[in-house]
């Protein structure tokens, strides 16, 4: 490959595009500048998503923001297809992006992954590149820029699109919070480090003596740690306190379930 | 607390410093599969010289938590000697650092390494405000690239992702701006009080 001087000034055009998210204050801006930058790209729609169940029409905190045909959209959420969308599930294994050509590459493809193809066909997406976005605290989420029936997938603009779809994503996490006001975890834990270690181990399913038998701690001590942290959160119960934790961050899922 | 370590404080540190290399090791080499130079089990490299700056997250118990390395743009650095086909004009001056190694120590567990992440992410705005450095340059993969937009402060690309060392590779500049502090606080990251207070940066300031 070769290394330098054939950007053709696509970094401009994305510093360009970072500039203007700077002054975006509102989805509908974005949504704006999205569409004419997947133009410039060569591509024809935009889906930019946190993979999470977005039936109830409040995505909240969460990156939902597409320009996919009214039609898909509408059977893609009252089907709830993204429990079966390849593209999605091929998100959650990659770090960097992939054409839809690779999905097969990545994961298995299942059977009924089929419908998600035969809906896409029918609302006119035919191919596509997705630029996965995993950050930790947070759903797994991604920009998926696609071409239309009749379009081929633009010749090398792959890594600009890896650039594009980046700092989209933050600049939809950064309108959303500032829309929602959403006070975020980590400016202020809520929870000591001891009492976090205790609360993921009760999240993995171990008893207070269990707990206190790994960290070397008394099992008193690790009731009275979990004790706390169950009233900070104001939680009901064990259960309700480790999915406390793992809602606002305070260790993911990965850390409970590895 | 995130501690300031030079020229001038390393030997007073050697052990936390160790424990930094050490640390290096086993995520950029053994976890991370690197091709970059060991030295029985710590990593250094050239760039690891007495100039280099490092920003050190400290356990009084558990010493290294996570760490990143600055070095001065003026100087040979990683953008301008190993990665110089990632961006066209490389930023140089003396109010510009390049942030590299940025580490989070194994024994970091759960979420303690996103606590971790925001003491160092403050520490380096602190830092740069104290001491007249507007912008930071970086390297990273991409996972990377989006973890450090997620944190607030505002990014530019430097140039486009390219496939090296079995990853895609990007350049980009993270402006730090009197605000910068503020961005912070809305995206949930800032740490307050995260950089150990050290005279001698008021002095250089």
């Amino acid at each position: 490959m070769e290394p330098t001087g054939r950007d053709d000034g696509l970094v401009e055009t994305v510093q360009q595009f970072v500039d203007l998210l700077e002054r975006t204050f509102t989805l509908a801006d974005l949504k704006r500048h999205l569409t004419d930058i997947v133009k410039d790209m060569g591509f024809q729609h935009f889906s930019m998503t946190h993979h999470v169940d977005l039936r109830n029409g409040n995505p909240g905190e969460n990156v939902a923001l597409t320009d996919y045909p009214e039609e898909f959209v509408e059977t893609y959420l009252t089907n709830k297809m993204y429990t079966s969308d390849p593209v999605v599930l091929a998100s959650c294994h990659k770090a960097t992006g992939f054409r839809w050509s690779e999905l097969g590459q990545i994961i298995t493809i299942r059977g009924d992954s089929r419908q998600i193809f035969d809906l896409s066909t029918r609302a006119g997406l035919s191919d596509g590149y997705a630029v996965p976005v995993h950050l930790p605290g947070e759903a797994n989420g991604a920009c998926v820029f696609a071409t239309a029936t009749g379009h081929s997938l633009p010749q090398k603009r792959d890594f600009m699109a890896q650039l594009v779809g980046r700092y989209a994503f933050e600049g939809a996490r950064r309108i959303i919070r500032k829309r929602d006001r959403v006070p975020k975890p980590g400016a202020d834990p809520k929870l000591t480090t001891r009492q976090r270690d205790c609360v993921l181990l009760v999240a993995r399913g171990y008893s207070n003596n269990e707990i206190a038998e790994e960290l070397g701690i008394r099992p008193r001590t690790v009731e009275d740690y979990v004790e706390e942290a169950r009233r900070r959160y104001g939680a009901r119960n064990r259960t309700h306190l480790s999915m406390h934790a793992v809602f606002d961050g305070t260790f993911s899922l990965n850390d409970v379930l590895r | 607390m995130v501690l300031l370590v030079d020229a001038d404080n390393r030997t007073a540190n050697r052990p936390l410093v160790t424990d930094m290399h050490r640390d290096r090791k086993r995520i950029f080499i053994d976890r991370l599969g690197w091709d970059v130079p060991v030295h029985g089990d710590e990593e250094r490299d050239e760039f690891d010289d007495a100039d280099a700056t490092y920003l050190i997250v400290e356990d009084d118990w558990r010493g290294h938590l996570g760490s990143v390395r600055l070095l001065s743009t003026e100087r040979p650095h990683l953008l301008d000697t190993i990665f110089p086909s990632l961006c066209e004009d490389v930023p140089t001056g003396p109010d510009i650092r390049e942030v590299s190694r940025l580490c989070f120590a194994p024994k970091c567990r759960g979420g303690e390494y996103r606590h971790v992440r925001d003491q160092l992410t403050t520490a380096l705005v602190e830092y740069a405000l104290l001491t007249g450095i507007r912008a930071y340059t970086l390297v990273a993969g991409m996972s990377v690239y989006s973890g450090v937009l997620s944190q607030g402060w505002r990014c530019t690309p430097l140039g486009l992702p390219r496939p090296m060392r079995g990853e895609e590779l990007a350049a980009m500049l993270i402006r730090i701006e009197p605000e910068t502090i503020e961005r912070l606080r809305q995206a949930g990251t800032y740490v307050p009080q995260a950089l150990k207070p050290v005279s001698r940066i008021l002095v250089a300031a």
